[in-house]
Formats: structure tokens, C-alpha cells, sequence
């Protein structure tokens, strides 16, 4: 019993890791209409920032360097939008996945350039420690994830139905043409809704530093569960990320006992596939497919 | 004259060279088989490699577990490749968009992760092929052009009979072709399984060219998004375009490679942006319409899709 309440839990910390990871990228995809490829790479990115300002002789810690990530991977977020993607909007959606994805090889190898193919990890003091709860243990650092986690989304909800802006992205989302008859300037929300995803990728980077060993090639693998977490949880609702994250994460954790630790990413994309075959407005989302 | 010319290759070039060129040819056929779906169906598969991991696996597994002979092990998994195509068209192609396009990727990696776990094609350690008769390099540049053949036949008359105005109906508006009587369900599948055939032609051809096939090489998406990318530059849904994109990007590609080994994935990437950005309908329609390729159209593409 106690087992299984550990996989149980174990499941949920590394849903509250899928979840942190999409957020961005379903903002990006349900308002943009863009499957952005490179999302992954911004992560990385984020990791490789915080790795930095760690190692540097001030030793930053990862949870000072998160807001220092949102902005500067914010900032390269809106400039990708603003020179690149912006030209390319109204073209076939291919279009954009595989301008993402020329990006993302970019990214990919000028990290290998920079900081070479080797693991790096961030391991400030309090990294191995944990919370005993009963006889469950609780690592610090996924607890802090998971709690982010939550509190991006629900800062994010809110942020999307009451402040301008928010209502400006939420309404391109809905209707392009009608939005910018009611004088939204699409060029600059579209670069700010891609700035506001790259930076929350960033962020997740912070953290996805603390508690996993990074390389320059960590992106594909993430972009792929913010993929199958997006259709998951379901577009166009807030709160999908965070749904779709904690149910692959359960699943992936009650399936490496089940069949073993091998074959956790062909379960996830199994469950992709049948999803999409079975219910494309995924959980709780709208109907899209 | 083009088959005259590809012909008398293996007499000119030989060891590297005509490696390269043998390589070259694969992908021209690789992006054909992706045009067949991607192209004339506006389905964008981003994972065409299935099919070829199928082609290659089952050939491997055939020939090096059965003994069976290369020709034999080729046609039976050119067959499983197509019963893959149907058995899994209906389903996936009743999504569109970014949707088909992640579910393909995703039954690709699925496929990949599965292989690993049949003991008989030997696991995360793939296959060794040995032949009593290994054919020459100039034969294995022969059976690619052979593929590349075969994919512009099918091209040719599916583009040319009313499967053609059905494919592209489908691409412009399914449900106004779907409306108007076209069996739309039939030919998207259609399509898809024939695409199946050309790629896992290749792999199969592959499989034995290489000798060796396990599941990050054969399964690697970066085999799907190659096609991809290499049909949209040449032109998607031509005839022409994607043995174009292939001839000219891999070119381009094997050059930097030689030169720049640790760059030139990172300049392929830089590549796809200007393509995309650029060319966005691919180069063989301004050097077949008569347009010509100047500044000024250069710069017509990107004008016309920004925000």
C-alpha cells in the first residue's frame, strides 16, 4: 500500500514537471495557432541560464535565476515572433511547425557550440533533500515544481480574463480578423503571447534544472510530452496543462512499475494516439481536431 | 536524358562520390513518398520514417533470420508497410492539422519504442545482415535510382487521373470534395499506403546497403522532418519539386558536412528558416511557371502571409 501511495505521489511531482513545461506551449498553440517546435529548446536554454549564473563566481540560486530566465528567454521569445513567425501567419500551418522546427535545430546546436553535448546538473544544498511525509518521501525541489505549477496557471487564468492584455491575447485567440477590426494590433500580440510562452519556458527550465540533468538535445523529448500533455488536458481551457500534466505524469509513474521503465515513452505516445482517436477536445478542452 | 545522365553515374564516380550520390537518390525518394501524402493530400505526415523502419526492419528480419532472398524480403515488407498504411489510415486520417501531424510523429516513436521489445529482430541491438552475394555499391546506387523511379511513376499517375483531382480537392477543401461525392476516406488512405510503399522500398534497400538496422537509426524522426523539409523546398505536391529539394539541399548538406562536421546541422536549421521565410511554395514552381527567381519575388512570399 505504502508502495503504491509512493507511486501515487511520485506520479503527481512529475505531473507537476509536464505541467510547468506546457503551460507555455499551450498558451502558444491555443492563441497562435503555432505548435511550437522549438519550446522544448527554450527550456533548455532556461536550464543552461541557470546552470550559468550558478556556476558563475556569485552562485545564483536556480530560484533567484527564474524571473532572470523569464525575461531574457521572454525577450528572445518576442523577437523570434516579431522578425521571424510574424511573417509567416497567415501562410499554411506547416509553415509555422517547420520554421519552429529550423529554429529549435538551431538553438539545439549553437547549445552544443556553447556548452558541449556533456550532462550538467544544478545542485545547490537543499537539492537532496526531502520531505518525509508518513512513509512517503517528498523531494523538495518537485514539491516547489508542482507548486509553481499551480500557481502559474492560476496566475495565468487570471491574468487572461481580467487584464487588458490578457483579453486582447484571449480574443486573437478566438477570432483573428474580428480582433483586429476591434483594433488589437495582431504583430504585437502575437509577439507578446509568444514572449509571455518562451518566458514561462524559460522559467520551467529553472526548475527543470534543479531536478534533472540537462544537455543541449533535452528539448525534442520535452516539446513532445508538452505535446501529448497538451492534447491531454485539452486547448483553450486554462486549466488543461495542468490536468493533462498530472495524468501523464500518473501514468507514466504506474506504468514503469507496470511494464517496466523501458517502455514509458511508447505508453505515452500510445495513449497520444488514442486520444486523438477517441476524444480530440481531450479532457476538458474544446473540440479542435 | 535525366535517366541517360543518372545512368552513367556508377561509371564515373565510385567510393565516396558514389555513396553521396547513392544517398542522394535515397532521399529523393524518401521526399517523393512524403510528396505522395504531405504534397497532393495537404496531409503533412511528420512520420514517414514508420515506414521506413518498417521496410528496413522487415527486410533485416527476413533476410538475415529466414534467409530469405533480398527481392522476396523486400516486396513482403513494401506489403507490411502498406497493411501498417491501412490498418492505421482510417484512423489517424480523420485528424488534421497540427493533430495528424503529432499523431504520425507519435505512432513513429511508438513504433521505434515497440521494436525495441521484439527479441527476434534483436532488441535495442538491432540486426546484422550477412549475404552470401553482397551487392556492389554500383548496384545499390542502381536499386535507389530504381525507388526514385518508381516513386515518380506513382506520382505521375496518381497526379494525372481523376485520383489526381481528388487528391487535390482534398487539399483545398475536404469537405466541400467530400460533399461533392469524392470518397475522400478512400483516397487519403490511398495515398498514405502508397506513400508507405516508396518509403519502406527504401528502407528496405537501405537496410541491406548499410548491413546493419537497429531502432535509433531506422526510427530516428529526424528521417521524417528530412522529407519534410526537403519535398517543401523543392515544392510540395509537384512532380518534380521534391527530387529537386533533395538534389539540391543534400548537396549542400554533404558539402558542409565535409567541411563543417559540428556546424552543419546548425546551418541546415538556418536553411529551413530562410526557405520557409523566402520560398515558402518551394523552388520548383518559379524555375517550371517561368517566373524566374528574383529579388522581387523573393520577397513577394513573405509579404503576402505576415500579420
Amino acid at each position: 500500500m505504502d508502495f503504491w501511495l509512493q507511486i501515487v505521489a511520485n506520479g503527481l511531482l512529475l505531473g507537476g514537471v509536464y505541467a510547468l513545461s506546457a503551460v507555455a506551449f499551450s498558451l502558444e498553440w491555443g492563441v497562435l495557432n503555432i505548435v511550437n517546435l522549438a519550446h522544448g529548446s527554450f527550456i533548455m536554454l532556461g536550464a543552461y541560464l541557470t546552470w550559468m549564473l550558478f556556476t558563475s563566481p556569485l552562485r545564483v540560486d536556480p530560484l533567484l535565476s527564474a524571473p532572470v530566465d523569464f525575461a531574457l528567454l521572454g525577450g528572445l521569445g518576442f523577437l523570434m515572433q516579431r522578425l521571424l513567425l510574424n511573417r509567416v501567419m497567415r501562410g499554411q500551418f506547416f509553415l509555422t511547425l517547420l520554421l519552429t522546427f529550423g529554429i529549435d535545430q538551431v538553438l539545439v546546436n549553437t547549445g552544443i557550440l556553447l556548452w558541449t553535448a556533456d550532462p550538467r546538473a544544478v545542485t545547490p544544498a537543499y537539492s537532496s533533500r526531502s520531505l518525509a511525509l508518513g512513509a512517503l518521501t517528498i523531494p523538495y525541489t518537485r514539491l516547489a515544481v508542482l507548486a509553481v505549477a499551480v500557481g502559474i496557471t492560476v496566475a495565468l487564468a487570471s491574468f487572461m480574463r481580467h487584464t487588458r492584455l490578457g483579453r486582447a491575447i484571449n480574443a486573437t485567440g478566438m477570432d483573428l480578423d474580428a480582433a483586429s477590426l476591434m483594433g488589437v494590433r495582431l504583430p504585437v500580440v502575437f509577439a507578446l503571447t509568444m514572449g509571455l510562452g518562451c518566458g514561462l519556458a524559460g522559467l520551467a527550465g529553472a526548475f527543470y534544472s534543479l531536478n534533472f540533468p540537462f544537455s543541449p538535445q533535452i528539448g525534442g523529448d520535452l516539446t513532445l510530452r508538452a505535446f501529448v500533455v497538451t492534447c491531454l488536458g485539452g486547448l483553450g481551457n486554462m486549466y488543461g496543462p495542468l490536468l493533462g500534466g498530472l495524468a501523464l505524469g500518473m501514468v507514466e509513474s504506474v506504468a514503469s512499475v507496470v511494464v517496466g521503465s523501458g517502455a514509458v515513452d511508447a505508453t505515452a505516445f500510445v495513449i497520444l494516439v488514442l486520444i486523438l482517436a477517441l476524444r480530440p477536445q481531450g479532457l476538458g478542452g474544446r473540440a479542435v481536431a | 536524358m535525366l535517366a541517360a545522365a543518372a545512368a552513367a553515374v556508377p561509371g564515373v564516380l565510385s567510393g565516396y562520390a558514389l555513396r553521396e550520390a547513392t544517398t542522394i537518390l535515397m532521399f529523393m525518394a524518401l521526399a517523393l513518398s512524403w510528396n505522395l501524402i504531405g504534397g497532393l493530400c495537404g496531409y503533412p505526415s511528420f512520420g514517414n520514417v514508420a515506414f521506413f523502419g518498417i521496410g528496413a526492419y522487415a527486410t533485416a528480419g527476413l533476410v538475415a533470420n529466414l534467409h530469405w532472398p533480398f527481392g522476396a524480403a523486400l516486396a513482403a515488407a513494401a506489403a507490411a508497410a502498406v497493411a501498417f498504411a491501412a490498418a492505421i489510415g482510417p484512423v489517424v486520417l480523420r485528424l488534421h492539422g497540427h493533430y495528424f501531424a503529432i499523431a504520425t510523429l507519435g505512432t513513429a516513436q511508438a513504433l521505434g519504442q515497440i521494436v525495441i521489445m521484439v527479441p527476434w529482430v534483436g532488441g535495442p541491438n538491432g540486426v546484422i545482415l550477412r549475404v552470401p552475394f553482397a551487392p556492389s555499391a554500383a548496384d545499390f546506387y542502381y536499386y535507389m535510382a530504381g525507388a526514385v523511379a518508381a516513386a515518380l511513376l506513382i506520382t505521375y499517375a496518381v497526379l494525372r487521373g481523376s485520383w489526381g483531382y481528388a487528391c487535390r480537392m482534398i487539399r483545398q477543401d475536404e469537405v466541400a470534395a467530400a460533399a461533392s461525392g469524392v470518397n475522400t476516406t478512400f483516397y487519403k488512405t490511398a495515398c498514405w499506403a502508397l506513400s508507405g510503399f516508396v518509403a519502406a522500398l527504401v528502407g528496405g534497400v537501405y537496410a541491406l546497403w548499410i548491413t546493419f538496422v537497429n531502432p535509433p537509426s531506422v526510427f530516428d524522426p529526424v528521417i521524417s522532418l528530412t522529407m519534410v523539409v526537403l519535398a517543401l523546398v523543392g515544392g510540395a505536391g509537384t512532380l518534380w519539386g521534391p527530387v529537386l529539394g533533395a538534389f539540391v539541399v543534400e548537396n549542400i548538406d554533404q558539402y558542409l558536412w565535409a567541411r563543417l562536421l559540428t556546424a552543419h546541422t546548425l546551418f541546415l536549421g538556418v536553411v529551413i528558416v530562410v526557405i520557409v521565410l523566402f520560398l515558402p511554395r518551394g523552388l520548383w514552381p518559379y524555375l517550371a511557371g517561368g517566373e524566374g527567381l528574383t529579388w522581387r519575388s523573393l520577397f513577394e512570399g513573405a509579404r503576402r502571409l505576415r500579420v
